[in-house]
Formats: C-alpha cells, sequence, structure tokens
C-alpha cells in the first residue's frame, strides 16, 4: 500500500521505536527513499526529542538545593 | 547507573545517610520540578506538590523495594501527590482525574505543497546564537502544549522513561501513549521549524 505523507507523519513514533511490521518499515522506507520533506520533516523529528532534553534541563538554583537540603536534615535528624 | 550503583545508594538512603539524600536531590530534584510544573495549574502549587513528594518520599522510602528504578518510583509518588491536588481543585486538567483526551489536528509534511527540501535545524556547537534561539523556541513550545501532550513528552524525551512506565504513571494506554507522544512532537518540531525556516513553503 501507497501511503502520502501525512499517513507517514501518523507512523514516525511506531516506525523510530521499531514497531511496525517489516513490510510497513519497507514502505516508509521507500517512501522516503522518493520524498525529500518527508525525510527533513522525520530528522527535524527525530531531533526534537533531543532538543527537548537540551531546552529544559537547567541547573537547580543553588538557595533552593540548600533550602530543600536543611529541610530534609532535620526531618532525617527528627 | 548499574542496579548495583542503585541498590548500594537506596540502602544508604534507608539507614538516613546525609550524603545519599543530598545526591537524591541534585539527581532528581530538577525533574521532579518539571514533572510537577507540567501537572500542576501553577509553579506555586507544583512547589507545593514537590515537598509533598520530599514528606512522602522520606516516610516510603523504608518500604521501597526496588520493583522500578528509583526515579520511576519518586514521580509515582509525585503524580499520585498531584492527583490528590486536583481531586480538590478545579483548576488542574482533567485528564488527570481520567477524563478522555480530546483529539487534534496535526500538521506534517503536505504531499501537494512540499516540494523544497527543508532547512535543518542549525544546532551544530558553532552557531550558538542559532542554538540558543532553537531552545528558546522549543521550551517555549513545550510549555505551550496541553498538559497531557506535554508530561508524556517530559517523561519520554526529557527523562528517557520507557512507554510501559508512562503509561503506568499516568494511567493512560500505550496507544493513548503514543498518540500524545506523537501529537505533542509534532506540535513542537512545527513551532520550531515555522521560527527557523519562516518561508512557509519551505517549513511544511
Amino acid at each position: 500500500m501507497k501511503h502520502c505523507c501525512s499517513q507517514i507523519v501518523e507512523l514516525l513514533v511506531d516506525y523510530l521505536e521499531g514497531e511496525l511490521s517489516a513490510e510497513q518499515t519497507a514502505e516508509l522506507d521507500s517512501h522516503f527513499a522518493g520524498c525529500p520533506p518527508c525525510v527533513a520533516f522525520l530528522e527535524t523529528y527525530r531531533e526534537t526529542g533531543k532538543v527537548c532534553k537540551c531546552a529544559l534541563e537547567k541547573e537547580l538554583p543553588a538557595a533552593m538545593e540548600q533550602t530543600l537540603l536543611n529541610f530534609l536534615k532535620t526531618t532525617i535528624q527528627g | 547507573m548499574t542496579s548495583d550503583d542503585e541498590a548500594t545508594w537506596v540502602r544508604r538512603l534507608k539507614q538516613g545517610d546525609e550524603a545519599a539524600f543530598e545526591r537524591l536531590i541534585d539527581t532528581y530534584y530538577g525533574a521532579m520540578l518539571r514533572l510537577a510544573r507540567s501537572l500542576c495549574p501553577d509553579p506555586a502549587t507544583a512547589e507545593d506538590v514537590v515537598q509533598e513528594t520530599w514528606f512522602a518520599i522520606l516516610s516510603a522510602i523504608a518500604r521501597f523495594e526496588g520493583r522500578s528504578t528509583l526515579k520511576t518510583w519518586i514521580f509515582a509518588i509525585l503524580t499520585n501527590q498531584a492527583r490528590k491536588r486536583a481531586a480538590k481543585d478545579r483548576r488542574f486538567a482533567a485528564w488527570l482525574l481520567g477524563d478522555t483526551t480530546e483529539d487534534e489536528a496535526i500538521a506534517g509534511p503536505d504531499c501537494a505543497t512540499a516540494q523544497a527540501a527543508m532547512s535543518p535545524w542549525p544546532l551544530d556547537a558553532e552557531a550558538k546564537v542559532h542554538r540558543d534561539q532553537v531552545l528558546t523556541i522549543v521550551q517555549e513550545a513545550i510549555e505551550n502544549l496541553p498538559s497531557n501532550q506535554r508530561t508524556v513528552v517530559i517523561l519520554r524525551d526529557i527523562e528517557g522513561l520507557e512507554p510501559a512506565e508512562v503509561c503506568e504513571l499516568l494511567k493512560i494506554t500505550d496507544g493513548n501513549q503514543r498518540v500524545l507522544l506523537h501529537r505533542g512532537r509534532v506540535s513542537i518540531r512545527n513551532t520550531a521549524d515555522q521560527a527557523l525556516n519562516p518561508n512557509p513553503e519551505m517549513s511544511r
């Protein structure tokens, strides 16, 4: 079965996690071979998870960490 | 971290070892706050939920049996604390209490109009200005997601939990988990791509 681009998008989670059948995987690979927009979409989609991790990982403010540590020490000792 | 390392760490936590708790804070506080902010209607409530989670961790660590990872166990306590709050606070998203998810359309590549290949995102180390720009856009896109999509994206893509762990934590089916993850990722991707490739023919 031939897929159009919007159908390809719906299958990306399963494709990247190796959850598709061999037949479906081959169909998607075949589509990607002839569809640069879908390849670009796949690459940026794959990149999204990594970029999300970089975007949200922040250092804990030192003052907050110290407050929490003091709270835990008091609780443990109590 | 190997399971042996974690078992040693847990044993020290059960003994009330301060250094072990210090490590627990260093390792998981940021992740707990991120998850709480995703589940709660405002930052102050999120901080309360995290505080309540620490109380619960202290009282429950002696009973931790290692059937899940420490991280997943902590997240389970936190989501339970959030659910308790949600039961009394209508500002929480209904999905936390088991309401069904609304469907939304996804904008993917369009066969008819996406003729040109999209540009890759400028994320190489040399383009720091561009990289910071992308990260800011992505951060805002994550914050603007519906809370159920945001929570699944955080747990899967940022915290690296397995699909089954996410389903168990959020009380959702595997199919729902996949849909929420996919919609969240596509929405973030599209927002970032539109910002980075503003020519509409290049950013489908």
